[in-house]
């Protein structure tokens, strides 16, 4: 029984050293451990026996075993429900730097509006994903954006003009590896856009991909997020002929998670 | 140290003094048909031609779809001010020719007004110009009524709006 205790007691400091090795710091180490924890591992082999005859009562007969022989393996950890991790964030995008960006701009310039209020769009966002395999994730996300565009002129009646976005789509996240604290985030799929005018509204359905890097902070159960990502959708004709409304862009994004790390 | 900054504020001070204040100007719009919240021909006579209210950019935004060969006349009245100069300021999308003149009274001669249009790769766009002088002194000395009609006429189909008298004024 001590021998079996001396043995265990190797294996964590093994253990240990490769995590402190990885050198992500103390929070990242942990995940070299986390399979061990939460991943039913195989039953363990029989450390040693002899020969049966039979007739004869078994014997056992201890073996020493150094760490890192293939023979030490972890306990069956008691198994603990995945659930979804929730994220939320706030950030912005830059439409003007999309293409299209300079024609809408010059539109609406020619009706008094400033042009540099395309600049940003705010946004909002949650979603919900769930483990796949150990490298991936999927999920689905929804979010709103809007922005708004005051004019220049005093004129009588001059208005303000709104844009609404509301956006629903599914999202694959892709870990190169569950040790480093970042992964890649890939999504489709429609966003409403909604402009608004003297109280007169005009929609459209656009669909949109979207592209990111999001790097996690720690591997607490509530976490701090921050992606950098960019948006590909585009509103056909929506101030005139020709003149196409960017709906996307360059985007910043920074929020928590919620769930259990893997 | 505090020297250095007493003696930075007041070389600044003596070069404000010197150059005196920046000059500046200011603009008042005297005259305006932005097509909102009107119907039919929006208060303009229409002399020739057809006129229909449509949307521009924007189910809420509204402009004035001139036919070729459209003639309008829009009736300034006589109660026009302005300082220095009336600017006129329209935006347009407008693949032919828009011109525009102003009249004195409506049997004086039509006197053009050179239109400028911006540039850019977009439907709407704007276009404006300064109003002539038309000479017509009036007792109140240096205040005079540049005209009395404004006259617009289209060479082909083109949509208007925003329409609008500017006067600017300048001042060091």
């Amino acid at each position: 029984m001590r021998a079996r205790a001396g043995v265990w007691a190797a294996a964590l400091v093994v253990a240990g050293c490769v995590g402190a090795g990885v050198g992500m710091g103390s929070a990242w180490a942990q995940d070299v451990v986390t399979p061990w924890a939460t991943e039913p591992a195989p039953s363990p082999a029989p450390v040693a026996t002899t020969p049966t005859d039979p007739g004869v009562p078994m014997q056992v007969v201890p073996v020493l075993v150094q760490p890192g022989d293939p023979r030490v393996v972890p306990p069956p950890a008691p198994s603990r429900r995945r659930g979804p991790q929730v994220g939320l964030g706030l950030g912005y995008r830059v439409p003007m730097l999309s293409p299209g960006g300079k024609k809408v701009g010059e539109a609406l310039q020619a009706y008094g509006y400033d042009e540099g209020g395309l600049g940003f769009l705010f946004e909002t966002q949650i979603d919900l994903v769930w483990r796949y395999s150990r490298e991936i994730d999927v999920g689905a996300r929804a979010g709103y954006a809007m922005n708004f565009w005051d004019p220049t002129s005093g004129d009588a009646d001059a208005a303000e003009l709104s844009l609404d976005v509301a956006e629903v789509g599914a999202l694959v996240r892709m870990h190169p590896s569950r040790r480093v604290p970042f992964a890649f985030q890939f999504g489709a799929g429609v966003l409403l856009a909604t402009t608004t005018l003297r109280g007169e509204h005009d929609s459209e359905l656009v669909p949109f991909v979207r592209a990111e890097l999001r790097v996690v902070m720690s591997t607490a159960r509530v976490s701090p997020w921050v992606s950098f990502g960019y948006t590909l959708a585009s509103w056909g004709d929506a101030l005139g002929p020709g003149v196409d409304l960017p709906l996307g862009g360059l985007g910043i994004e920074a929020g928590f998670r919620f769930g259990e790390n893997r | 140290m505090r020297n250095l900054v007493a003696l930075g504020l007041m070389v600044l001070a003596s070069l404000t003094q010197v150059a005196g204040c920046p000059c500046g100007g200011a603009t008042t719009v005297v005259a305006r048909k932005g097509f909102e919240d009107c119907q039919g021909d929006c208060g303009l006579e229409v002399t020739a031609g057809r006129v229909q209210l449509v949307s521009t950019i924007h189910p809420g935004e509204h402009g004035l779809k001139l036919d070729a060969g459209t003639r309008l006349r829009w009736d300034l009245g006589d109660s026009l001010r302005f300082h220095e100069r009336l600017v006129l300021g329209l935006t347009t999308n407008c693949p032919g020719t828009l011109r525009v003149g102003v009249q004195i009274d409506a049997e004086s001669p039509l006197v053009p007004v050179l239109l400028s249009r911006g540039a850019g790769d977009v439907t709407f766009v704007n276009a404006g110009g300064s109003l002539p002088d038309l000479e017509q002194p009036t007792s109140d000395g240096g205040v005079r009524v540049p005209a009395r009609f404004l006259i617009i006429e289209s060479t082909s189909s083109c949509v208007i709006d925003n329409l609008q008298l500017v006067s600017t004024e300048n001042y060091c």
